[in-house]
């Protein structure tokens, strides 16, 4: 009977060890491989964070840069929206039968320009094209300056007292006539306003996004 | 014990790769927002401030005893009139800038005549009124004329002050809004000095 109880004492001693060995490794187990996967978990979960956020970020910054309402709001820069052409020419005054009394050479500046606040822009997200609509150039200005009045007159009857007055109107008549013919003054405020645009606008587009592009209409 | 330290130890080296994973991704990443003026972009800027100016002259032209002998001779008077473009700006080439803080200083060339061109087109018969009883304009009297209205419309648009300062003025303002929107991009308000260069470069003396 002792010999039985020993034996199962023995047993029962052996079962036990061989339970708290194997308790201890698994419980040695556990925790290196819950370790590992504990920091992988975070490491994922961090790095996951990251990438949503500086995408919804980049996104949201690029988004909000390249609305059109803060794209015009850039533009308005009513400083730069003149622009001023220097018209020296000749008037000729002819009398009532037609013949040439005087020529006369005066200086002016004629100023054009355009309402920077009439400028419209539409951005393409798609195509990633802004369009921007230029409001029509006008004179806005003619100065004529009467101490640069010259003449050569061709009847000499008509240098008279009031000849400098008379061509005076006849050189106002003249360039504001002339000017509104010459398409040039038109096209270079055109293309300065153009060029006024694309300095302000794109080094921000091309940071933000080089494949943007600027189209004029 | 000694597995909590184990444990301890291995939070701590993930927290460290954590914290340098996010600094080193927001270091080497393509940043979109613009974060500084860039002097690459300023020389851009400055480029395409420069001014087209549509000019119409009129040169005038006198020489003594152009034709004719003893008390028979005549001088030639005329006027010319002709259009042509002038281009006024800066050398961007030479702009420079410096940030400390957020204060920028930008070194800025005054502006000038970049080129001249006559339209020859503008040149005909139409173009010239002769003084009674001038001498007759040879070709070769035209061919000047045209070469001194060249020179006219560069010298004239040189010594326009007003067209010049404008001209400056355009850049400056230009330059000023650049900086002022990279500011209210990155929410930080820069704060503008300006430093005026001769047209060659060298600093300007009579600056106060």
């Amino acid at each position: 009977m002792y010999e039985n109880k020993e034996i199962i004492n023995d047993s029962n001693k052996e079962v036990k060890k061989n339970s708290d060995k194997y308790k201890v490794i698994v419980k040695n187990f556990d925790r290196s491989k819950l370790s590992r996967m504990m920091m992988i978990l975070i490491l994922g979960i961090v790095i996951g964070i990251m990438l949503l956020l500086n995408f919804t970020n980049t996104s949201s910054n690029s988004k909000e840069i390249l609305s059109e309402s803060s794209l015009e709001k850039m533009l308005n820069i009513t400083d730069l929206s003149t622009y001023q052409a220097i018209y020296n020419g000749i008037s000729t005054v002819e009398n009532e039968d037609g013949a040439v009394n005087y020529h006369v050479s005066y200086e002016a500046v004629v100023k054009a320009g355009l309402n920077f606040e009439d400028i419209k822009i539409d951005n393409n997200e798609e195509d990633k094209i802004i369009t921007v609509t230029l409001p029509p150039t006008e004179i806005t200005d003619i100065n004529v300056d009467i101490a640069s009045l010259d003449f050569i007159f061709e009847n000499k009857k008509s240098h008279t007292d009031t000849v400098l007055q008379e061509a005076y109107k006849a050189c106002i008549n003249d360039v504001e006539q002339e000017s509104s013919e010459k398409t040039a003054i038109f096209e270079f405020a055109q293309e300065n306003a153009e060029n006024t645009v694309i300095a302000t606008l794109g080094p921000f587009i091309d940071q933000l996004d080089d494949d943007y592009k600027i189209v004029f209409k | 014990m000694k597995k909590y330290t184990k444990i301890i130890v291995a939070f701590t080296i993930t927290l460290i790769m954590i914290v340098c994973i996010i600094f080193g991704y927001k270091l080497f990443t393509n940043e979109k927002v613009p974060s500084q003026p860039q002097v690459s972009e300023m020389k851009s800027i400055c480029e395409l401030a420069t001014l087209k100016c549509y000019f119409n002259n009129v040169a005038k032209y006198s020489e003594e005893d152009v034709e004719g002998i003893l008390f028979w001779k005549k001088d030639a008077n005329f006027w010319v009139e002709y259009n042509g473009v002038v281009t006024l700006g800066i050398d961007a080439s030479l702009v420079d800038m410096s940030i400390n803080g957020t204060k920028v200083t930008i070194a800025l060339p005054k502006a000038k005549v970049l080129s001249s061109n006559v339209d020859e087109l503008s040149l005909n018969e139409d173009s010239y009124v002769f003084e009674e009883g001038s001498a007759s304009i040879s070709a070769e009297k035209q061919r000047e004329a045209f070469e001194h209205a060249q020179k006219t419309m560069k010298q004239t648009a040189s010594s326009d002050v007003s067209l010049l300062l404008s001209a400056q003025q355009r850049a400056q303002i230009l330059l000023e809004e650049y900086i002022k929107n990279i500011g209210d991009a990155v929410n930080i308000q820069y704060e503008i000095e300006w430093k005026y260069l001769e047209t060659d470069g060298t600093p300007d003396d009579t600056e106060e």
